[in-house]
């Protein structure tokens, strides 16, 4: 077996976990808690090193004699000036705040909107490409719809038939969606389940 | 004197010359000229003929021996090679020791009486000449007592008897045998009266089966070895060593390969003799009687041999009727003892055991009237049928031409025998069917032909009177065998003039004459009946002929594949001439090509179709799909650039230009979970702790602010404590602005909550003595208070807030906090869901489900809460550009399916009418 101490004390540490849920025992709620502190602290200690991980690409990226990146120097003075300010003046200090307000909203914002322009350019060239294959045209048929109603359109309209009608076009999409959150729950459970038999061992490497 | 030119090199040489000064080959070819008193050469032979001079030098070898028989020398092997000069005074010389010799043996015989009368015979004969001393020093050889002589006599009156009456060891003794042909050929040349015990071991055994008593009481007929006794010898042990040795090599001899035959220098006797003698070709006595030359041997083997001293052409046809083989003239024997008669006595010193009976002309003696010894004469004159008078004066010494080729030069006088003259006279103007010719070829026949007539004796023979049935002297024409007609040069035949002096060896005609009888002897032979017309029975091998013969024709009937390879005659080498020596065997056809062997399967049509369906498949498997390629780049782009323009231009201008459409009035009421929302904040007692978790991004900030800020701004009317936390690292902050844009400024900011779900998990637990205060375990950091500040000492848990409203703009986030938190909430404490329109469907299920207590969805539900809460916001002003804004899109969509639809038709119409 591949590494079987972590394995043994993944399988271990999950069903400590696991019991914490079904047995209402103090110890095991003790032990979930803290081995759940554990886990946030680990958590976050690995932001940290993403975080340091990034850096260091830049880093090396801005550093290379043959492929320079300008990019990554302004990624590196970003991040250091950053770092500083969060460090020096906190992360509620108004000047954060409005780096953040000035800088990282604008930036996303408008990805979005590149975003909105980029789907509905596939849209418009979906029927094209697919040569108006099933799927394309239900995909652009469901797109068109739910637009419609999301857009509020038919809100308007007040007509019985057209309500109901409107009712049952917007439950289709929680069906839809129902279906879907069971799939992730069934998947995170045998996931789950998985990990617990040693069948999956992702920490392994 | 002109010179001769040399046949094979060219050169010019005298004409004397005999041989060649440049190559040593011969320039006169062996046979004589032929003499102005004799019959013409034969053309066809005369190139093969020894000169006559050459004959006395053989002559002179074969005489010297006989005198110094201890001292053969090695030329006298080889035949002469210059003739004398002065050929009459050799000739006359050896004549004059050959009568010499011959009234020596007629002194002999006078002594002994009258030949009938053999106990009459001297008992002490002359002394045999050194050349028969030195063969009767041999143990078991020759003796020269004249007891011998006397038993030799004895054996005569035996005659009367069987043959095989004969004393056994006059068979199997050497001295009964003589050793082989050569030793018994060498006797007689002598011309001894010690002969006479040469001639007696003959008569041991050695006539034929069914001769008379006369014939066995006539040496020279003794001599001549019969069938049967050939058969005798064959049958077993009694092969000689000789014999046995020639029957390793069965050679055929190609008729132009032969060694021409010196008829003219052969006599008679010899000739029949050589065709007896197949293999030991020696000496032949040179001086033999008529009666003894006229002797035709009865036997295969005699007749073998002398079809092989004779063209093919000329062999019997009861000769050529017999197996090949055997029968070709055997050349071996010619090649490999090319002794001269000189050397013969040698070979007889060397043999052990020949069989007396095969010596062929050992009664030599032929001698003319004036040397016939005295015994015969007295002989002859007791029986006046016997043709002793046609005996010639001169007689050649025996040939070898019948034995040995080229290498031997017999002597030749030029002239035939008297009575082979009036033979040949009687043959050339009688007709066959004569009385006494009839009888006579009968008599000749019964011995030319094969083993029937020796080993039945006909009652012709039987009946008439000894001498006259065996003697061939008598004055009856000769048989057909011997009656041929030399041919002239010119085609003609010579006369024979009866009582014309003719020497007694008429040279190359009466050899010519011989072998032509012999090549006629066929029908003659054919005749022994009596009628011309009567096929002669085939001739039949001896037994121990056959056993001579090669082992291909042992096994001619054998099937084999290459017997015809086997005749095959070989052009070049040292078997050029020869036919069948080597074998035959085309190996070259017994190989063949190997067959070819298809590899191809034997497939049926539907086997073939399928395999090249399949074959279709997978080569369309590996084939990538071609995927149509974009005529240009520029439509995209200008597709993408038209799309956002509109885009903008639909957001921009309707505030641009003032348009606002109107929200929809029954927008809120048709967001059941909007009012939940709107109830449970408006439920909420004032001074609450309110917990906002602000899990978005700052990329949907625009949207999250539309659809929370309604929602902040009814709850900033119940003055509520609000802890802001998130699990996001921008969410603290961005919470933070949007509460204070709504005017509701967070009580606490617990900020960023590491750790995802485990941190909700946390965050979720109830206060407990293991984990009291689960909330300051999870966010250990406030951003802007501490935990020991008053608003947050009170709170241990969730269950601390009155309202947990989470805004949020992703499923996993929404789903983390309904998950983890949710379930530790009791019934003070409600969770509010505003998310984005993204996370809006998959939230829903959460709150129909109740997990969730209301949900504000977008900047949809943003407006319909303002439509609720009265208070127009962002929601109201956007909701132009938005509606105008996914109209736009939703049209994009539509245009761009019905562009590609109309295309798509124009293109297949196209290929329609291409087609």
């Amino acid at each position: 077996m591949r590494s079987p101490i972590s394995t043994a004390f993944a399988i271990g540490i999950g069903l400590i976990i696991l019991a914490g849920y079904f047995l209402p025992i103090p110890l095991l709620g003790s032990l979930q808690s803290t081995l759940l502190g554990w886990a946030i602290v680990i958590a976050a200690f690995a932001g940290l090193v993403g975080i340091i991980n990034l850096a260091l690409n830049h880093w090396r990226k801005a550093t290379s004699t043959t492929q320079s990146d300008p990019y990554s120097y302004i990624f590196i003075l970003a991040f250091l000036a950053t770092l500083a300010a969060g460090l020096w003046f906190g992360p509620a200090d108004p000047l954060i705040q409005q780096v953040v307000l000035s800088i990282q909203i604008p930036v996303e914002s408008s990805l979005m909107a590149a975003l909105a322009i980029t789907l509905v350019v596939a849209g418009l060239r979906l029927l094209q490409r697919r040569r108006w294959d099933g799927m394309a045209v239900l995909f652009a048929i469901s797109v068109v719809v739910f637009l419609i109603i999301g857009s509020g359109l038919l809100a308007g309209i007040n007509l019985p038939l057209a309500r109901d009608i409107t009712a049952f076009i917007d439950r289709l999409p929680a069906a839809g969606a129902r279906g879907i959150l069971i799939g992730v729950a069934l998947g995170s459970l045998t996931t789950g389940l998985r990990i617990l038999m040693g069948a999956d061992r992702p920490y392994s490497g | 004197m002109a010179n001769v030119r040399c046949p094979m090199c060219g050169k010019s040489n005298p004409a004397d010359a005999n041989v060649c000064q440049n190559c040593q080959a011969r320039l006169k070819p062996l046979t004589p000229p032929p003499a102005p008193e004799s019959t013409p050469v034969q053309p066809d032979v005369e190139s093969s003929q020894p000169p006559e001079d050459s004959s006395t030098d053989w002559l002179h070898g074969l005489l010297k021996p006989s005198s110094a028989s201890e001292e053969p020398s090695e030329a006298s092997l080889e035949p002469p090679a210059e003739p004398s000069d002065n050929d009459s005074q050799i000739q006359a010389d050896w004549l004059s020791r050959i009568r010499q010799r011959s009234k020596e043996e007629q002194d002999a015989l006078s002594k002994i009486g009258t030949p009938p009368e053999i106990n009459e015979i001297p008992a002490s004969p002359p002394e045999p000449p050194n050349w028969l001393s030195s063969v009767s020093d041999k143990p078991g050889l020759l003796s020269s007592s004249a007891d011998d002589v006397t038993a030799w006599l004895d054996s005569f009156r035996d005659r009367d008897g069987p043959i095989q009456s004969s004393t056994p060891e006059a068979n199997s003794t050497p001295a009964a045998g003589a050793a082989t042909p050569s030793a018994n050929a060498g006797q007689p040349i002598a011309g001894d009266p010690s002969d006479e015990e040469w001639l007696r071991n003959l008569t041991a055994g050695s006539y034929p089966n069914g001769l008379s008593e006369p014939q066995s009481e006539i040496p020279a007929a003794a001599g001549l070895p019969t069938d049967s006794q050939y058969e005798t010898d064959a049958s077993g042990a009694d092969i000689p060593e000789w014999l046995r040795n020639m029957e390793a090599p069965p050679v055929q001899i190609e008729p132009p390969a032969q060694v021409p035959v010196s008829d003219a220098e052969t006599p008679d006797w010899l000739t029949d003799f050589s065709s007896a003698a197949p293999v030991e070709p020696a000496a032949v006595p040179a001086e033999i009687p008529d009666w003894l030359k006229d002797l035709k041997p009865p036997t295969g083997p005699l007749a073998v041999t002398e079809a092989a001293a004779t063209p093919a052409e000329e062999a019997p046809g009861w000769l050529r009727d017999m197996p090949d083989a055997p029968l070709q003239p055997e050349a071996a024997p010619l090649e490999v003892n090319p002794t001269p008669p000189a050397s013969s006595v040698d070979c007889l010193s060397e043999m052990s055991e020949p069989p007396l009976e095969e010596t062929p002309g050992e009664p030599a003696a032929a001698a003319s009237p004036d040397e016939t010894p005295g015994w015969l004469k007295d002989y002859q004159q007791a029986f006046p049928t016997q043709p002793a008078a046609s005996t010639p004066e001169t007689q050649e010494p025996p040939s070898y031409s019948g034995i040995e080729a080229a290498s031997l030069e017999p002597a030749a006088s030029g002239e035939s025998p008297e009575w082979l003259k009036e033979y040949q006279s009687s043959q050339l103007d009688s007709s066959p069917t004569e009385p006494g010719a009839s009888n006579e070829n009968a008599w000749i026949n019964s011995f030319s032909s094969n083993t029937p007539v020796h080993e039945e004796p006909s009652a012709e023979s039987t009946d008439r009177p000894r001498a006259e049935s065996f003697s061939p002297f008598n004055e009856e024409p000769l048989p057909e065998w011997m009656n041929v007609e030399p041919a002239e040069p010119d085609g003609s035949v010579q006369p024979f003039t009866e009582g014309e002096p003719v020497p007694p060896f008429a040279s190359a005609d009466i050899n010519e004459v011989l072998a032509g009888g012999t090549a006629e002897d066929k029908p003659g032979s054919e005749n022994t009946g009596g009628t011309e017309s009567e096929p002669l029975e085939p001739a039949q091998l001896p037994n121990w002929v056959q056993a001579m013969r090669p082992i291909e024709s042992a096994i001619a009937n054998a099937p084999s594949p290459s017997a015809d390879d086997d005749q095959r005659l070989e052009n070049s080498g040292p078997l050029a001439g020869l036919r069948g020596v080597l074998p035959g065997e085309d190996l070259a056809s017994q190989y063949h090509k190997p067959p070819v062997y298809t590899h191809k399967l034997q497939v049926s049509d539907k086997q073939r179709l399928h395999t090249n369906l399949l074959e279709t498949i997978l080569a369309g498997e590996a084939k990538s799909q071609p995927v149509p390629g974009e005529a240009t780049q520029a439509p995209q782009l200008i597709v993408r650039i038209l799309v956002a323009a509109v885009l903008i231009l639909v957001v921009l201008l309707p505030p641009l230009l003032g348009i606002q459409l109107p929200v929809p009035a029954n927008l809120a009421a048709a967001q059941p979970a909007m009012i939940a929302a709107f109830n449970s904040i408006d439920t909420l007692p004032t001074g609450a702790a309110v917990l906002v978790a602000a899990d978005f991004e700052a990329g949907r900030t625009g949207e999250m602010k539309a659809a929370a800020e309604p929602l902040l701004r009814q709850l900033q009317t119940h003055q509520p404590k609000i802890v802001l936390a998130s699990t996001i690292p921008a969410g603290p902050v961005l919470g933070e602005l949007l509460l204070k844009e709504a005017g509701s400024p967070p009580a606490a900011n617990l900020g960023y909550i590491a750790g995802g779900s485990n941190a909700l998990k946390i965050f979720g637990m109830h206060a407990s003595p293991e984990l009291p205060a689960p909330l300051q375990q999870a966010a250990t950091f406030p951003y802007n208070k501490e935990w020991s500040n008053p608003v947050l000492h009170t709170l241990r848990d969730v269950t601390s807030f009155q309202r947990i409203i989470v805004l949020t703009d992703s499923l996993e986030s929404a789903q983390a906090w309904i998950e983890q938190v949710q379930p530790s909430l009791d019934a003070n404490t409600q969770l509010i869901m505003v998310s984005s329109a993204q996370a809006a469907p998959l939230v829903r299920a959460y709150v129909e489900s109740g997990q969730v207590r209301g949900l504000v969805s977008g900047l949809t539900g943003g407006a319909a809460y303002e439509q609720i809460t009265r208070q127009p916001g962002i929601g109201a002003s956007s909701w132009t550009a938005y509606q105008l804004s996914l109209i736009a899109v939703i049209l994009l969509i539509v245009v761009g399916g019905l562009i590609a639809g109309i295309s798509a038709l124009f293109q297949r119409s196209q290929t329609q009418r291409k087609a």
